[in-house]
């Protein structure tokens, strides 16, 4: 039957999201051919146009305003360390520290000036001066906070439709195709039409975002299925940490589509106050204030929150509150885009508390590279942005992680005349796999969005922030349910090829599944409390037996085999060894 | 602004039903749309795009419809909601909805559009900040005062509901979106770019009518008239000299004072089939257009010779503009009519001028100073004594009180402004202070509302619904529409007129068609009265007409025949 339409590309980018875009324009710069596949569309969908803010470690200012005495090494090696000291707890210490400093000192020394050069307008006062968080300079916005990723991308997809990129859009990567150990182009299906594609490349990077809609309330986009580990994983490639789930404590509760609004606990722009959290009685339980230096405001909420939970005071889908009734309305007013939205449902923000509930949020874990390279383990494939294994999104991690992945591309390229063939007879069963889906029959069976909902649902009920053992092996026996009853019964009202979601839902929801089975089973591996990931019967962060990669691949039979690997620590080790949970402060 | 298109809707209660009717395309199965009606239950605070969600999750249909983020950011869930763009992830549901895919794009299904054309003209526009000096480093030496009206404009996610609201869109003007997009650079101080020339000679601009429409539905809540388009059209100065049309609409006042001298033979030649194409030739202006009827009495006339009214009681000036005077004498007379008949001393604002619209439209903001500095001399002494002045036209009477003090920065036309009132707004504020006293006596049984695009997007239709309740209907209601396509003078013209029909055949006209014959059609605005004449059988009439008849009882006597008889 094969409809494949064949394409050949020194570079194939999946993912159109920060580090897709900017490894796609500098790849196009060098003088490579690229291709872009989008799931959604270039610069409008998956997780970077959330980037609310962009670290920005200027110097503290004292009590007076002034600038302070400057560290020895100068403002910028001072902002570099900062950005050090927060990339390691922001990961739990399970970050790459070599990876790190590089990205630190990229973000601090480059990204502004690229993105500004380029036309971005970070946020200012009338005066000039960049408004920042006060007193410690922590924070810039593009535009408004909450926008930055918005009008960031915005500008890297005309930057993107200005060159000979080819971008395909609406069109899902399907099966990464491989030759030998050697991932050599992908299969992809663009849904707005039925087109099938069949795409041969010398370098495949992989860039698809870590803020999955996999639970009912979810900051990730519709796209988000998680479909880059699974794509990474099959081919070959191992995944690492991937039971380091965030959560957000403080995204609204209601309107339902607004879950992915939050409301920042981070530093507030041109204010020393923060936002709080109240509980259901009326008492605050939460005020970042009271760790100023703490990085990781949004980690600490969710565990101030698990105590308010479990004292009946609170539960994980409402009943606590956000305030910022006592931060200045000009900073709301002015430099929030979080604001409008509350005005619209006639909540004053400045004299009323906004109802929060939890959703499922980044991913600190994701495929494994060599931090220095972009290169996973599996040759021919490299991963960037948030799908990797390195640190838990930022625009301008992201970024950096998008030119390095272009960099080791260009030398890849150059190091290869041929463009390596596809197998064809692997390509044509992932058409039968692609195609097969698009059936009306079993009448009686479900549409593939309502399986995606079960399994959010069993996400939501036993996987949710606060779980067990018994709560995820629920959740396993629900997933492995799911895999026997519900997939092979998934039917469409329609088998049209014109947008038919259905089929992109039913794609989606097989990934879901495999992701989803991946991780639980990393969860109930590892025996501890760390960061956003949160064990109620272990309450421990244990950083002697515990401060370790955890790393699977798919073994010849299939099963996921885990490992653990050492994490290097040669800038920023932890103060504990074995401490509650509770104690930490990262 | 006037989010319902009902008077007094309940709220909906969790749980509620809300009754969901989408239209549904396959254009590569079906021959035409189907409509399909689904029953969503309502929840806290529940989004357009959330009962969209509904229908596939728990009802278990197929339904194509778009969105990545569901806050505002992606910009893909735009869509019509009973007629009215809108954004699914900010729109509140409404208790009974139609959805349908926004209008004015190609379906590719369901409520799926096609935005490639939007996009290949972003590309054509030039859409990348060109640098006006070299960089000089972060942080670069700007303000936030500096790069204000930037980064207002800077909030835009591409939605298209103002390119699909913009009754101008089509192939001379590429709408609002692309000119949004050029003005985050043009108002930008660092960009050195010719914006206003990409603006006028690729995206069209001089075809924008000033509507509104864009700045009424943007979700983004950026001021595209004000800020972009009018940025634009500072920096883009018609080449050459204006087009014999463009004069004719500017100069609509005196061509209308001469015109009305000679009404019959006017009048003659405005029907006349050989006129019509001289017309067209000469003006291009479209003969299937009926032109307006020069009345033989012009309203100033009539009044004048009129009974006199109450020699006691609140004044009030009656701000008549030229289309009143010249084409519509009755509902100046109903105008009278009423406010006299509720104890008010009527006077006209003399030797008043044209409020300069048809000038600020054409893009000749010189002669509409001269205009605006006319006619704020002459109100700023009413308005000192606080009298208030009244306009039947709401673009007059919005010109005034938004565009006057941009124009001239004076004390005088801020006070100006801050005391022109639309009929509507003083007769509802009047009742509302217990000082319109009349009851009705002739009620109709129910009045559809639509509303002119100024009035919709400065002042809401609260007050025309508020004013039109006083007479007594059992039901008022407004059709959701935008722009009735008229936009001024640019349905009269040759290139505008079939996209001036579409936009009115999207809600407007099929509303008025099916409306049983005893509603009353109310319209404030000459052209969109115009619009619903020509395209339907019905006659819309000023919701000072219909006041008239319901509260003072029979209707005001026509133009022609009330001259003819003074």
């Amino acid at each position: 039957m094969s409809n494949v339409i064949p394409l050949e590309t020194d570079v194939l980018v999946i993912g159109g999201g920060v580090a897709g875009a900017r490894a796609a324009y500098d790849a196009s710069q060098a003088g490579l051919s690229v291709t872009m596949v989008v799931k959604g569309l270039l610069g409008k969908s998956g997780c970077s146009i959330f980037a609310g803010n962009l670290n920005y470690f200027a110097p503290p200012k004292d009590e007076d305003g002034a600038a302070p005495a400057q560290a020895a090494d100068g403002e910028e090696a001072l902002r570099v360390k900062r950005t050090m000291a927060f990339l390691a707890k922001y990961t739990h210490y399970l970050g790459d520290q070599e990876y790190m400093r590089n990205a630190s000192a990229w973000s601090q020394s480059e990204f502004f000036d690229w993105i500004e050069s380029r036309g971005i307008y970070l946020l200012r006062k009338d005066d000039g001066e960049i408004v920042t968080d006060l007193p410690r300079r922590t924070q810039a916005w593009a535009v408004q906070m909450g926008m930055s990723g918005t009008v960031v991308m915005d500008m890297m997809r005309k930057l993107i439709f200005g060159t000979n990129i080819r971008v395909l859009e609406q069109t899902t990567a399907t099966r990464l195709m491989t030759q030998g150990d050697q991932v050599v182009g992908a299969t992809a299906l663009d849904f707005v039409n039925g087109r099938f594609y069949g795409i041969r490349a010398k370098s495949v990077i992989l860039a698809t975002g870590h803020s999955n809609y996999m639970s009912l309330r979810s900051t990730g986009t519709r796209d988000g299925s998680a479909s880059g580990w699974v794509l990474a994983y099959e081919a070959g490639a191992k995944v690492q940490n991937i039971e380091m789930q965030w959560h957000h404590a403080s995204d609204v509760a209601y309107p339902a589509s607004w879950m992915r609004l939050h409301l920042y606990p981070n530093p507030l722009p041109g204010t020393e106050h923060r936002s709080q959290l109240f509980n259901k009685n009326g008492d605050m339980f939460f005020d970042s204030n009271w760790m100023p230096e703490n990085p990781v405001p949004y980690i600490m909420q969710l565990k101030y929150l698990a105590k308010e939970v479990a004292a009946g005071r609170a539960s994980l889908d409402g009943g606590f509150f956000s305030n910022f009734t006592h931060v200045e309305r000009q900073s709301l007013e002015k430099y929030i885009y979080q604001t409008q939205f509350a005005k619209k449902i006639d909540i004053d923000l400045g004299e009323e508390m906004y109802e929060n509930a939890v959703t499922w949020h980044m991913n600190v874990g994701g495929v494994r590279v060599n931090g220095l390279t972009m290169e996973t383990d599996v040759d021919g494939l490299l991963a960037a942005g948030s799908v990797a294994a390195l640190v838990t999104g930022g625009l301008a991690n992201s970024m950096f992680e998008g030119l390095t992945a272009a960099r080791t591309a260009e030398q890849r390229v150059a190091a290869n005349d041929a463009l390596p063939e596809l197998d064809g007879s692997k390509v044509a069963d992932e058409e039968a796999r692609v195609f097969g889906m698009l059936r009306k029959e079993p009448r009686d069976g479900l549409l593939p969005g309502q399986v995606k909902k079960r399994i959010r649902r069993a996400m939501w009920d036993h996987m949710n922030y606060i779980k067990t053992e018994a709560s995820m092996r629920t959740a396993q026996a629900e997933l492995d349910r799911i895999e026997a009853e519900d997939l092979p019964r998934m039917r469409m009202n329609t088998d049209t090829h014109q947008f038919n979601y259905d089929w992109v839902d039913a794609l989606d929801a097989v990934d879901m599944v495999k992701a989803l089975q991946m991780q639980v089973q990393f969860s109930l591996h590892r025996k501890e409390s760390r960061g956003g990931f949160y064990r109620e019967d272990y309450p421990v962060t244990d950083n002697t037996n515990w401060l370790k990669h955890l790393v699977g691949r798919q073994k010849d039979s299939g099963e996921l085999e885990l490992e653990m690997q050492p994490v290097d620590l040669p800038y920023a080790v932890p103060e504990e060894k074995i401490a509650s949970f509770f104690d930490v402060d990262y | 602004m006037s989010q319902s298109s009902e008077v007094a809707a309940e709220p909906i209660q969790i749980g509620d039903p809300i009754k969901l009717t989408v239209e549904k395309f396959d254009p590569s199965r079906d021959s035409e749309p189907q409509f399909e009606t689904y029953t969503v239950p309502y929840t806290k605070e529940m989004r357009v795009l959330e009962a969209l969600d509904y229908v596939v999750e728990e009802l278990g249909e197929s339904l194509s419809y778009q969105w990545f983020c569901g806050v505002k950011k992606c910009g893909m869930c735009g869509v019509m909601v009973n007629g009215r763009q809108t954004l699914g992830c900010w729109e509140p549901v409404q208790a009974e909805m139609t959805l349908s895919p926004l209008a004015g794009f190609p379906v590719i299904r369901d409520l799926v559009i096609d935005r490639s054309r939007y996009f290949e003209d972003v590309q054509k526009l030039g859409p990348l900040f060109e640098r006006r000096d070299a960089y000089s480093g972060f942080p670069e030496d700007i303000t936030g005062a500096q790069l204000e009206s930037a980064a207002e404009n800077m909030h835009c996610i591409e939605c298209m509901l103002c390119v699909s609201a913009c009754p101008a869109n089509g192939d001379m003007f590429m709408g609002p979106a692309p000119m949004v997009q050029l003005a985050k650079f043009a108002l930008d101080p660092r960009d050195g770019g010719d914006r206003g020339a990409a603006a006028r000679d690729i995206g069209g601009l001089d075809h924008c009518v000033g509507c509104l429409q864009c700045t009424r539905v943007c979700p983004a809540e950026i001021s595209i008239f004000d800020t972009a388009i009018e940025g634009l059209k500072r920096r883009a100065k018609p080449k050459g000299r204006p087009t014999r049309r463009s004069r004719f609409f500017a100069d609509i006042h005196s061509v209308a004072r001469r015109g009305s001298r000679f009404a019959s033979l006017a009048n003659w030649a405005g029907g006349s089939r050989l006129m019509r194409r001289i017309i067209e030739k000469v003006l291009q202006i479209d003969r299937r257009r009926a032109l307006p009827k020069f009345a033989k009495v012009p309203f100033d006339r009539w009044f004048a010779k009129r009974d006199s009214g109450p020699s006691e009681g609140t004044e009030v000036v009656l701000f008549h503009d030229t289309f009143v005077t010249y084409f519509e004498p009755e509902v100046g007379q109903a105008a009278t009519g009423l406010l006299e008949a509720a104890g008010y001393r009527v006077s006209l604002a003399d030797g008043r001028k044209c409020c300069g619209r048809p000038m600020l439209s054409e893009g000749n903001e010189e002669k509409a100073r001269v205009v605006a500095a006319h006619n704020v001399q002459l109100l700023a002494p009413i308005a000192r004594q606080g009298v208030p002045i009244v306009g039947l036209e709401p673009s007059c009477v919005l010109t005034i009180r938004n565009d006057y003090p941009g124009l001239i920065a004076t004390e005088d036309a801020r006070l100006v402004a801050g005391h022109v009132l639309t009929f509507e707004e003083f007769i509802a504020g009047e009742a509302r202070a217990g000082r319109f006293k009349l009851s009705p006596s002739n009620p109709p049984d129910e009045i559809l509302l639509h509303g002119h695009c100024h009035q919709k997007t400065m002042i809401g239709t609260g007050p025309a619904i508020e004013a039109l309740g006083l007479t007594g209907a059992q039901r008022v209601a407004e059709i959701p529409t935008t722009c009735c396509g008229m936009a001024g003078s640019n349905g009269y013209e040759c290139e505008h007129y079939d996209r001036s029909i579409e936009a009115a055949e999207v809600t407007l006209l099929p509303a008025v068609r099916a409306a049983l014959p005893s509603t009353e059609i109310a319209a404030a605005g000459v052209s969109c009265r115009q619009q619903i004449k020509s395209g339907t059988s019905r006659v819309a009439r000023h919701p000072a007409e219909i006041l008239y008849a319901s509260l003072v009882g029979g209707s005001a006597d026509k133009g022609h025949k009330a001259g003819q008889g003074s």
